[in-house]
């Protein structure tokens, strides 16, 4: 049997354990929450910039100076419909 | 004794003081606790709790391919605190100077919290401002929308200031483009900027969800070159271009002029340009029509292909006492009715459409006349045919050549695709994962008759072995005050182009060109042919 001095001592000082590994948990807890908030503003962001990177491809995927580069730049002539011959394979293997 | 006495006295003094000092206190806990109880727990929320509302990001619109069409950009925002300036006066004066409405709106509402600059910031407007150094005037991010493909303005529309559709796509589908907010409860502390200790949620909102048209965006900018090019060439006043799938209904490419850039909408003034008047307007068409005044005689056995039809030889005839004019260009004798409607002869079509009577109002019904497509596009025109209760004497007559009735464009396309569907109804649609009716479409016309027609429509052209062009074209005068100038028309042309199963339907249409004496099938034509030629070289049809 313990005396009543070590009771009461070993009583609240599980107590007191019990309160800092509380107080310790919810600390963590803070930490882990503070640590996804971080993230998800940087998952923001990246999504912000991956959005501008998008407008910018689509900006210079434009038809209009796509066509412009071709005909002034590579000197390059829009197809016309007599130019186009389909090939069947015996030909193809032929021409081999 | 004495010293005992004041010991004594002392101590009560002091015990008493404590008393009074312990009292304050359980007196003070007490009414914080338990009397202002519910004040404090309110006051204490307000400055930890925050109701947040986020709204989800708009969901962009792609097309047939997955390009897209709409997507999201930021856009910076300047503003200030008229409450809390610090030198309000190079402010004021700097608002004076460059930006006049905010200055006459801060002199408004100068105890207001918060005041908009302006919106939607231009790149020399933001560098303006970085410069002059005001710490008053912050910035915010909104978001906005950016356009790729600016010749499908008038079909995507664009978004307000506020981000919320207009017009078009935009505004047909701004409810779930938008999606729903979702609102929170945050726990913060007072130092803690953007960081929360919980959060909980009030409301589930939904993401925006995307959207896929018929369009194919390639082949949009091709058409929109192509109408262009004619447009310059001729000088005219506007013109459209629609190409549709015949077989399924889908909308390929659709393209008005003049346009506008969706990209920098601050200075548009006229909003005549934003609409989609191949869906939105209606006109009387003219020899176009003739097509249909031929199907609905083939249909109703009243002619065949070779009956000869005296068109009597000349421009102007009386026809049971109503005056019917045709042009010198398809003046004829006693010809094949295939002629008399490749010639475009309103004669030989008005005799014709005299042996159908008012049945030919039924026909014109059939195929969708005077009522609404019922695509899902907001401000669709469903035209105007004339019920035979109202006819005059001239209505059969004017009918037959395309007076009287007045249908959009759509309407055409949706009348050409039945022909090119070999009789069957079509159901034109934009968004890609529509339900569509084509799966039970109905029977409208006999094979028969849609073999005759086609037959009449192939005459037109120089058939080769690479594919099938077919066409009417048609050239109308525009309704001015009620009386018909003959020196401003409309050109329509209306086409199918053919090869093995690959069906495509085109109309194209040009309103008003400075030069006299014109038609269809100098102006319209060309453009339909050039389309059909790019068309089958996109798709790889040949």
């Amino acid at each position: 049997m313990l005396k009543r001095s070590n009771f009461i001592a070993i009583f609240i000082g599980t107590h007191l354990v019990l309160l800092f590994l509380y107080i310790y948990q919810y600390s963590r807890y803070i930490k882990l929450t503070y640590t996804i908030q971080e993230n998800e503003q940087t998952k923001l962001e990246l999504m912000h910039k991956k959005q501008e990177l998008v407008n910018q491809l689509y900006i210079a995927q434009d038809h209009g100076k796509v066509k412009q580069f071709a005909l002034k730049n590579l000197k390059l002539e829009p197809i016309k419909l007599h130019q186009i011959k389909r090939l069947k394979i015996d030909e193809c293997s032929k021409n081999l | 004794m004495n010293v005992v006495k004041t010991y004594r006295f002392r101590t009560t003094l002091i015990f008493f003081l404590f008393c009074l000092l312990y009292g304050t206190i359980i007196v003070k806990l007490y009414l914080i606790q338990v009397k202002y109880h519910d004040f404090y727990t309110t006051l204490g929320q307000k400055q930890y709790n925050i109701t947040l509302t986020q709204y989800p990001p708009r969901a962009p619109i792609y097309d047939r391919n997955g390009n897209l069409l709409a997507l999201n950009k930021e856009t910076i925002s300047a503003f200030i605190l008229p409450k809390s300036l610090e030198s309000a006066a190079p402010l004021k004066a700097f608002l004076k100077k460059y930006f006049s409405h905010a200055y006459e709106r801060l002199q408004e509402n100068n105890q207001s919290y918060f005041m908009y600059i302006k919106r939607r910031l231009s790149d020399e407007h933001i560098k303006l401002i970085q410069e002059s150094g005001l710490t008053d005037i912050k910035f915010l991010k909104e978001p906005s929308r950016y356009y790729p493909i600016p010749s499908a303005a008038q079909t995507v529309g664009i978004t307000d200031i506020d981000n919320q559709g207009l017009f078009g796509i935009e505004l047909q589908n701004n409810s779930l483009l938008a999606g729903t907010p979702s609102t929170y409860t945050l726990e913060k502390d007072a130092r803690s900027g953007h960081f929360y200790f919980q959060k909980e949620t009030k409301v589930q909102g939904s993401v925006g969800q995307p959207v896929t048209v018929t369009l194919d965006s390639d082949l949009q900018f091709i058409v929109d070159e192509e109408l262009k090019e004619i447009i310059s060439k001729h000088n005219a006043k506007e013109g459209s271009a629609i190409v549709i799938n015949p077989t399924t209904g889908e909308i390929l490419a659709m393209t008005n002029y003049p346009s506008f850039d969706p990209n920098a909408t601050e200075n548009l003034s006229d909003l005549e340009i934003t609409k989609n008047k191949i869906i939105t307007e209606v006109h009387e068409l003219g020899s176009v029509i003739k097509t249909f005044a031929a199907l609905s005689a083939l249909e109703a056995g009243v002619v065949t292909l070779d009956e000869l039809i005296d068109c009597e030889n000349k421009k102007t005839t009386y026809f049971e006492h109503r005056k019917i004019n045709t042009v010198a260009q398809s003046v004829a004798g006693i010809i094949p009715f295939v002629d008399v409607v490749v010639k475009s002869n309103n004669i030989g079509i008005a005799k014709v459409a005299k042996r159908l009577g008012p049945s030919l109002y039924d026909y014109y019904h059939r195929l969708g006349f005077g009522t609404k497509t019922g695509i899902a596009f907001p401000g669709e025109q469903k035209g105007f045919l004339n019920h035979p209760d109202n006819w005059s004497k001239q209505s059969l007559i004017s009918l037959s050549y395309g007076y009287e009735v007045s249908l959009s464009l759509l309407q055409l396309a949706r009348a050409f695709s039945i022909i090119a569907n070999d009789g069957f109804d079509v159901q034109p649609y934009l968004f890609l994962n529509a339900p569509t009716e084509n799966k039970k479409a109905k029977r409208l016309f006999k094979q028969s008759s849609i073999c005759a027609i086609k037959e009449i429509l192939k005459k037109r052209h120089k058939q080769t072995e690479d594919y099938i062009l077919m066409s009417k074209t048609g050239t109308a005068n525009v309704l001015v005050n009620g009386i018909y100038n003959p020196n401003l028309n409309i050109f329509t042309c209306a086409g199918i182009i053919e090869k093995g199963s690959y069906k495509r339907v085109i109309v194209v249409f040009i309103n008003e060109v400075p030069q006299k004496n014109v038609y269809a099938a100098t102006i319209a034509a060309p453009l339909l042919e050039r389309i059909a030629k790019k068309l089958l070289i996109h798709d790889k049809c040949i």
